[in-house]
């Protein structure tokens, strides 16, 4: 059994201009002891997806379909009280922006510790020891201090750790891991990415990693799913993803990543969907350089094969390899 | 050789007490001097925590250093009121929730018809029927580039990106990239980058600085402190960069303990986790010597390497 299994899971905002499917029909799995990367344009649904998967889509989102099966259990079919056991312990997040996640008034040592209360009811006292050493383990200097610091007096990657700290607490099965690293340097990022590792070596925890950076993506996850406009465009192993892209949206992906000095970046042309008005037939249509006549008509669909699959009209007859 | 220096920080500090009564400090920017000239892109890089949004803030009139002055053009603070702006990084602490797009990217400017502002957001790649939305709306991305679009629609002459794509994906940061080495041509567009993406301050910045621990450890072009760092930091944050940027001749492998902050090393900051570190770099500290004429360094064995 697979431990994380979603199901052509669906989630829209209703909002008075109308209606923004922002996530629209993803499956994916985890295996136990994996590592999964999502990555994808700006606004094509990541942390949609990311807080459906723990229920934490709030209004104007509702999730509208599918089904998040953890350990086999439908997480959307439990009751609040159940789902509210099961988030933080046994799935727990990162979430991209820090700063709307850690509450101003309290230090950042009794947020983290309130994490072990709720879950275990310990002595917020003899806690300390444990936030400490938690603060060491993700890089914060003068942690015995910084326990006691206010999110404000803390630098934007210093939040993020904080954050990471946080989920990591109580050895959660599954870890969902929004843009963890985008604020650290270089240095910073691989000694927490060495940490996860570790974890991941030590009891098999399994990480869902949002990033924008295939590079770091690469560094970490085992498999790879690409969005674009809610939908997941594109599956594989990392290395045959970022080596052999087949979407022409992971192409262009793959290729804005190319640095040169002084040059002009590679851009995908065209501007992002409209979500509100998404195009019909394939929905990269209208920015696409290998789109055909047919690909206004395009029923998206999933071309699989054993290692993973491609959502495009070019794939159809043909049968990626 | 003579630069004219459009902002300049000289010998700044920043300290954030701990306490009210002062004992103890976070020495956050503790003497620091960095310089931009016109039209040109200064990136400064280094560790989470080392002081970089902080002078930035201090860069931007934001907050006042405890010591040493900021000169806009060689002139003190009050000239520069409106031609500095600074981007976050952070946008949602910089967005206020309860305002239309239209009205945060029209604040700050002359004008405010709908047409400009649609224009500001078509030039970041949003879409201009976005006007009417909150910035809760909004994606990380697309929030970020509403900042961006209401920097630039207020035509400063210095702007301070804090971070200001590492948010978004790798097309929009290539639009945003563009755009912003777009604008320098055309309008002279003086940047300081906030930056820890090593692969993007190698692509569009002029000059970088380096920093550690609340001091510049090195500073120079980007390409000569790229291809010949001098700084066993440096050398550190470039071996373990993912991006495709030039390998340093020598690699300095993660090691040792962090620096406090509040109690930093004695000597050389980063000698807890220097590979070369020397009995001197414990009792001496020191000082930015110069290489060539514009590339300097913080390490007693700079000549070595
Ligand atoms: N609370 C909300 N109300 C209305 N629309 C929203 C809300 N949150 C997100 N959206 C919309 O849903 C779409 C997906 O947003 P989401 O935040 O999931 O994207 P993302 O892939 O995480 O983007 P980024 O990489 O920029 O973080 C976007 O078009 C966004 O504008
Ligand atoms: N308002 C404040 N009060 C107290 N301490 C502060 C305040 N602002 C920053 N600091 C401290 O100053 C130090 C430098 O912070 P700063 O935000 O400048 O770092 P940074 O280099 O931008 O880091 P990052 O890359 O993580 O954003 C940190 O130790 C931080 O905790
Ligand atoms: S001064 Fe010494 S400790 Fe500091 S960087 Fe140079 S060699 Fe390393
Ligand atoms: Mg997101
Ligand atoms: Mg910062």
């Amino acid at each position: 059994m697979k431990l994380l299994e979603v199901e052509d899971l669906s989630v829209e905002y209703h909002l008075p201009q109308g209606k923004v499917k922002a996530v629209d029909e993803v499956s994916l799995t985890i295996d136990k002891g994996e590592v999964v990367g999502v990555v994808g344009e700006s606004g094509s649904g990541k942390s949609t997806l990311a807080h459906a998967v723990i229920r934490l889509v709030r209004p104007p989102g509702k999730i509208v379909g599918g089904r998040v099966l953890f350990n086999g259990q439908d997480l959307l079919k439990l009751n609040d009280e159940d789902i509210r056991k099961i988030r933080g312990k046994e799935i727990s997040m990162i979430f991209q922006d820090p700063s709307s996640y850690l509450n101003p008034v309290y230090p950042v040592g009794f947020q983290i510790a309130e994490v072990y209360e709720a879950h275990n009811n310990t002595n917020m006292k003899e806690l300390n020891g444990e936030v400490v050493s938690l603060l060491k383990k993700v890089r914060i200097t003068d942690s015995e201090v910084r326990v006691g610091s206010y999110p404000y007096e803390l630098s934007g990657g210093m939040k993020q750790r904080i954050l990471i700290a946080m989920a990591i607490a109580l050895k959660p099965k599954l870890l969902i891991a929004d843009e963890p690293t985008s604020a650290l340097d270089t240095t910073i990022q691989a000694e927490i990415l060495s940490l996860l590792n570790e974890l991941k070596e030590e009891y098999g925890l399994s990480i869902l990693f949002i990033s924008h950076d295939i590079g770091v993506v690469s560094k970490i996850a085992d498999r790879m799913i690409v969005m674009y406009a809610g939908k997941v465009v594109e599956e594989g192993p990392v290395r045959r993803i970022v080596e052999e892209p087949l979407h022409p949206y992971t192409k262009a992906l793959v290729l804005a990543t190319k640095t040169a000095r002084k040059k002009k970046l590679f851009s995908i042309p065209g501007t992002p969907p409209d979500m509100f008005n998404l195009p019909k037939g394939c929905t990269f249509y209208p920015r696409c350089p290998y789109a055909k006549e047919t690909c206004k008509e395009w029923n998206y669909k999933m071309i699989r094969d054993h290692e993973g699959g491609v959502a495009c009209a070019i794939y159809e007859n043909t049968g990626s390899s | 050789m003579q630069f004219m220096k459009i902002l300049e920080a000289v010998n700044v500090h920043k300290y954030f007490p701990l306490d009210i009564f002062g004992r103890k400090k976070i020495r956050a920017v503790d003497d620091v001097s960095v310089y931009v000239t016109p039209s040109e892109t200064l990136a400064i890089v280094g560790e989470s925590g080392s002081g970089k949004t902080t002078l930035g803030r201090i860069l931007s009139g934001l907050i006042k250093p405890d010591k040493g002055k900021i000169l806009y053009k060689g002139y003190g603070f009050n000239g520069f009121h409106g031609k500095v702006q600074m981007v976050f990084q952070n946008p949602d602490s910089s967005l206020d929730p309860s305002w239309q797009i239209y009205d945060i990217v029209s604040e700050a400017t002359n004008n405010k018809s709908l047409e400009s502002v649609a224009e500001a957001l078509e030039t970041v790649g949003l879409n201009p029927a976005y006007v009417t939305k909150y910035p809760y709306e909004l994606s990380g991305g697309e929030k970020q580039r509403v900042a961006i679009a209401r920097a630039i629609a207020t035509e400063p002459e210095v702007i301070i990106l804090d971070e200001p794509v590492s948010a978004l994906d790798a097309s929009i940061r290539a639009q945003i990239l563009n755009l912003l080495l777009d604008l320098q041509e055309k309008k002279g567009y003086t940047y300081v980058l906030i930056d820890h993406d090593l692969g993007r301050v190698w692509h569009i910045s002029d000059r970088v600085v380096v920093m550690y621990a609340g001091k510049v450890v090195e500073e120079g072009k980007t390409e000569e402190v790229f291809q010949n760092p001098k700084h066993p930091y440096t050398m550190m944050l470039l071996s373990a960069s993912t991006s495709s940027i030039p390998k340093p001749k020598i690699h300095v492998d993660i090691q040792g303990e962090l620096p406090s902050l509040i109690d930093p090393p004695s000597g050389c900051r980063f000698r807890t986790r220097c590979p070369f570190a020397q009995e001197k770099c414990k009792t001496e500290e020191p000082q930015l010597y110069s290489t060539s004429s514009e590339h300097k360094v913080a390490c007693h064995l700079f000549e070595k390497f």
